[in-house]
């Protein structure tokens, strides 16, 4: 076409794509705030011209294509920063919680197992015969139990919630997943025309972006602009038109811990889930909930068993050997869900002082057991003995029994992590409080209740302490035991011979009238010590010296049970407090404490700083990907006027035109 | 860099967000003082805060500690002050009653009298403390350790424990004397070996308490091989002479005859007789023929029967000059143990103050150290208030630009002027 008609022509192509430019610019104005839309334009290009005598002559313009501002690079940059920053900030949402109960400085527990000692243990040390002061130790020790297991409990809830979560991501994953697949079907079917469907494409990165925020994803593209998702370590959730469903599953072992798994096989695939919400969630509850929640079970199994064992060291008001003050809650041993055979398998703390705050997974080849340190991915050392069909298995302060295994039965110990949940207080009456020392030594006979001192000589029998050990040299009791029956009797060492500085002098200790055995002491040296056995538990020994340089033969004393105005005992149990009983004799019940406040705080510290700048990084890649996509107003403002303008002049010229026209027939008329 | 307007929007809003957070946090810093509102932002603190308040704690326990300790000690060293004191009046009325013009309404007088102190001493040692646990007891301290029999005698009903408190992490001090230590095992005496006179002396000699010159072979002598010795005198004048036999178990041989010699008044006696006696008994006034004094290891006496001696002296009012040296010699043995109980309670005493005196001093240190730890503490927890309120400020100043310049460029836009 060519002259006037060539003018209309080229102007409508002209007007028709001012019209088309204007229409996508009000798209993008009315799409402004759409999520995930990438701002649109449309590419123009002139028509090929004619060649009109000798002269190519334009034939106006064209829409090639109305494309989107789209930059793969950064949005992959945005979906992958969005994982790293949803895991980190539901870490550190998770975690603050923790750090507050048990890092606060309004915490109830360090407070709780002060005033246990400080206050009440104390108290009871230093007036060992009253009651009220007994009474406020027995209300401490309730407090404490219930502090214990209210934080335990606490903990327990955020482990609950956990589960719970876990459970709606996996809900939200699903139906992210299976939209994401749907889509790919629809921009298969509508690109097969030539022309992208820019509207799906954004559409589903945008739900790309929201998988992202619940777990890392990689995204790889496929034929028909359709995508494919897997997880960080490549399972794959969507290929193509199909989608892979999620489900919550409980865990093989502990069914109380939800774990993530393909509905369709059941394949587990918590392990390798990382970023996002889902893996925030289980990296939390694998490296802070658990660890807290086993190292407070070791200060509630180092706490019971030390004190105890200390109360079974001494007497109480009614003259009986003290019974025990707390229980723990019992350890967890659970089998796995796909075990065969009907093997049964119990067991409990035996060590306090050599536990660890690991979980355990214990294997049977059909011949020999084998545990493995979870923390630590390290073997314990196991040794195992069999009794007829109950084999004991021993490691790292736990004692198991275990009959009827079959080769491939495994096991998960849990030595501690319900063991402040269950915390208890057994004692209610004040009298029971174990204060005084089992024996109180003193010169002399008894005679009928009243204590006769005849003594010539100037040996001394010493007050007496626990040890664990006899000692070597000590001259160890048979034919009695401490513990075995309450009162303990009362012991009389009758010296049967006399002597001076050097000589060894002989003696023997009776019960009533029964000798229980004889020895001898050298005057002048550093004495004899006599060892009186406990019953196990606790064990050890309750040691007396026997020293001096004058003896005459029938001098006489005499161990007899102490009174409640001793208060020996309650003075050991109040040092419990900072001895370093727990861990392999390295740690206190307070600096396990302290270790788990500093563990808590610092993780608490770092998910801080980790969430405040995956969210920098996460905010920048979505600042650089819109800078490139997002709709800028006054950008569209501009576009406004232009394309208004050029809708103007091409009606202008086909104005023009018509005049021409007009011209040209008054001319022949 | 090309800014999209939802973005614009967005970074407006976080900016403005997290200076409300800033501000959040140190407005609540200044509300409560600590600067530990977060244990995440100060991790180490945080654990170090916990160690310091159980230390703390335990400082406070400690001191507590010590003031059970000071009050224990205390009441038990006002009653020993009173036994110390009753214990003189005891020896005044002895010495006075030690005389040869005293008549047999004095001693009357003085026999009651004793008896009253020997109640007096019986309540002493009975001395209840705040709670009505008897402090000499030793452990059992809901039972009244000394009851006073009948017959004047006055058995110990506890034992020998004796309660300890911890005053510091290592360091534990006694807070109490088991009342059998106190009261029944001092010896009587000189000590080593006590003089007792024979019940049918009519002499107006009393012998002893004696002096030991070589201890260990005195030990040796009385003590392990259990040697008594008699003392026995016969003649009249200046021909006395006096007999020194060997035995043991109050039974002496006329064979075991180990030394003799003549008598001259005021003489001592050294045991065993020749060269360099181990044990030396003066013998004062002269004695009759056929008197005998009886050497033997001194045993535990207490306090409480040497005060029954003194009575049992004394109610015997009859003017003999038998017995007068009977009582004369029941006397100077009585005094003779009051020395030994009195060493007795002054080395208690010493000792209660020595706790005393260890206590405070360790009182003063606790309290010093509290004063450190609670200052490293206040370092650790407390705001530094006016950083605090000049970070404040910051922050406030730099939400309020924030918002100015928010609502000041959103006010910008083309669409306004098409």
């Amino acid at each position: 076409m060519s002259g006037i008609s060539g003018l209309v022509s080229s102007a409508l192509t002209g007007l028709q794509a001012a019209q088309a430019a204007l229409q996508v610019t009000g798209n993008n104005i009315a799409n402004v705030n759409t999520p995930g839309y990438s701002t649109e334009s449309v590419v123009q290009s002139a028509l090929t011209p004619s060649l009109y005598g000798g002269q190519y002559l334009g034939n106006g313009t064209q829409i090639d294509a109305v494309s989107r501002a789209y930059n793969g690079y950064l949005t992959q940059q945005v979906w992958s920063t969005t994982a790293t920053a949803s895991g980190a900030s539901a870490l550190n949402t998770q975690l603050q919680g923790i750090v507050n109960l048990l890092a606060g400085s309004s915490n109830g527990l360090s407070t709780s197992i002060q005033q246990f000692f400080a206050s009440g243990v104390a108290q009871v040390a230093a007036n060992p015969a009253d009651i009220p002061s007994r009474q406020n130790l027995i209300s401490q020790a309730q407090s404490l139990a219930q502090t214990l297991q209210s934080t335990a409990q606490q903990l327990q809830q955020a482990s609950n919630g956990v589960n719970q979560q876990i459970g709606q991501s996996v809900a939200s994953i699903n139906t992210l997943t299976q939209q994401i697949a749907q889509l790919n079907v629809q921009i298969n079917n509508l690109s097969g025309s030539g022309s992208t469907p820019n509207t799906l494409l954004d559409q589903r990165d945008q739900l790309v972006t929201q998988l992202s925020a619940l777990v890392g994803v990689s995204v790889l593209p496929q034929a028909g602009n359709q995508v494919s998702v897997f997880t960080g370590n490549g399972q794959v959730l969507v290929a193509g038109s199909q989608s892979f469903d999620l489900q919550a599953v409980p865990n093989a072992y502990d069914p109380t811990q939800t774990e993530v798994a393909y509905a369709a096989n059941g394949a587990v695939l918590s392990a390798g889930l990382q970023g996002g919400t889902l893996g925030g969630l289980l990296q939390f509850r694998s490296q802070v909930l658990q660890p807290a929640q086993n190292a407070l079970g070791q200060m509630a199994i180092g706490l019971a068993a030390q004190v105890n064992a200390q109360q079974a060291q001494g007497l109480d008001l009614n003259g009986q050997f003290g019974a025990a003050m707390f229980q723990a809650g019992p350890l967890q041993v659970l089998a796995n869900s796909a075990n065969t055979g009907s093997a049964v398998i119990s067991g409990s703390v035996t060590n306090a002082a050599a536990l660890t705050t690991a979980d355990y997974t214990l294997r049977y080849d059909g011949s020999n057991w084998s545990a493995v340190n979870l923390s630590t991915g390290q073997p314990a050392a196991l040794t195992a003995s069999t009794s007829g069909a109950v084999t004991t298995l021993s490691f790292d302060g736990v004692q198991l029994q275990v009959s009827g295994a079959q080769a491939g039965n495994s096991f998960l110990v849990e030595p501690t992590r319900y063991a402040a949940l269950d915390f208890q207080s057994l004692l209610t009456n004040p009298a029971q409080i174990a204060a005084a020392a089992p024996y109180v030594s003193s010169a002399g006979q008894m005679q009928s209740g009243s204590l006769v001192n005849t003594n010539l000589g100037n040996l001394t029998l010493s007050a007496g302490q626990y040890s664990t050990s006899s000692g070597a040299g000590s001259l160890v009791l048979g034919g009695i035991s401490l513990g075995a029956s309450s009162p303990p009797p009362s012991l009389q060492i009758t010296l049967t011979s006399g002597g001076s500085s050097g000589a060894a002098v002989g003696f023997q200790i009776s019960s009533g009238t029964t000798v229980l055995a004889s020895g001898s002491v050298t005057l002048g040296s550093s004495g004899q010590v006599i060892s009186i056995p406990y019953t196990n538990p606790p064990g050890g020994y309750w040691n007396v010296t026997l020293a001096g340089s004058v003896a005459a033969s029938g001098d006489a004393f005499t161990l007899s049970a102490a009174g409640g105005g001793n208060g020996g005992n309650a003075q050991a149990m109040a040092a419990l407090q900072t001895a370093k009983t727990l861990s392999g004799g390295t740690a206190s019940l307070e600096d396990v404490y302290t270790r788990l406040v500093a563990q808590v705080a610092t993780q608490g510290n770092q998910a801080q700083s980790a969430a405040s700048a995956a969210g920098a990084v996460a905010a920048q890649a979505v600042a650089a990907q819109q800078s490139v996509s997002g709709v800028n107003l006054d950008e569209e403002a501009t576009r406004l006027l232009q394309y208004q303008q050029a809708y103007q002049a091409a009606a202008k010229a086909i104005q023009v035109g018509n005049s021409l026209f007009t011209s040209l027939l008054q001319a022949v008329q | 860099m090309r800014i999209s307007t939802p973005q614009f929007y967005a970074a407006s809003l976080s900016g403005i967000l997290n200076q409300q957070n800033t501000l959040n946090t140190l407005s609540q810093q200044l509300a409560t003082g600590s600067s530990l509102v977060n244990p995440s932002d100060a991790p180490v603190a945080a654990a170090q805060n916990v160690t310091l308040s159980g230390q703390i704690n335990r400082l406070a326990d400690y001191a507590q500690n010590g003031q059970n300790a000071q009050n224990a000690l205390q009441i038990e060293s006002s009653t020993l002050q009173s036994v110390g004191t009753l214990l003189d009046q005891v020896r005044q009325l002895a010495v006075q009653m030690n005389n040869g013009t005293v008549n047999a309404n004095d001693l009357q007088n003085a026999a009651s009298a004793m008896q009253g102190y020997l109640q007096q001493l019986v309540q002493y040692a009975n001395t209840q403390d705040g709670q009505g646990n008897y402090i000499f007891a030793g452990s059992q301290s809901a039972t009244q350790p000394f009851s006073l029999q009948a017959d004047g005698s006055v058995s110990y009903a506890g034992d020998g424990g004796q309660n300890q408190l911890a005053l510091g992490p290592s360091l534990n001090t006694a807070i109490g004397d088991p009342g059998n230590a106190i009261f029944m095992n001092s010896r009587a005496g000189n000590g080593t070996f006590s003089v007792s006179a024979s019940g049918g002396n009519t002499g107006n000699a009393t012998a002893g308490p004696g002096t030991v010159n070589a201890m260990a072979q005195a030990q040796q002598i009385l003590q392990v091989d259990g040697t008594q010795y008699q003392i026995s005198f016969s003649g009249s004048g200046s021909g006395m002479t006096y007999t020194v036999t060997s035995g043991s178990g109050g039974v002496f041989s006329s064979a075991a005859v180990v030394g003799s010699g003549s008598f001259t008044p005021g003489m001592s006696i050294g045991l065993p007789p020749g060269g360099n006696p181990a044990m030396t008994v003066p013998i004062v006034g002269t004695p009759a023929a056929g008197d005998r004094f009886t050497v033997a290891a001194a045993p535990p006496q207490s306090l409480f029967q040497t005060f029954e001696q003194l009575a049992q002296a004394f109610a015997a009012t009859a003017q003999a000059p038998g017995a007068n040296a009977q009582r004369a010699q029941t006397i100077s043995n009585a005094l003779a143990s009051l020395d030994q109980s009195q060493t007795t309670l002054l080395s208690t005493q010493a000792a209660i103050g020595s706790r005393l005196q260890q206590v405070q001093a360790v009182q003063a240190q606790n309290a010093s150290l509290t004063l450190q730890l609670q200052t490293q503490q206040s370092q650790l927890t407390n705001i530094n208030y006016p950083q605090v309120i000049t970070q404040y400020q910051q922050s406030l100043t730099a939400l309020q630009a924030a918002e100015k310049a928010f609502t000041q460029v959103q006010g910008l836009s083309l669409f306004q002027y098409i």
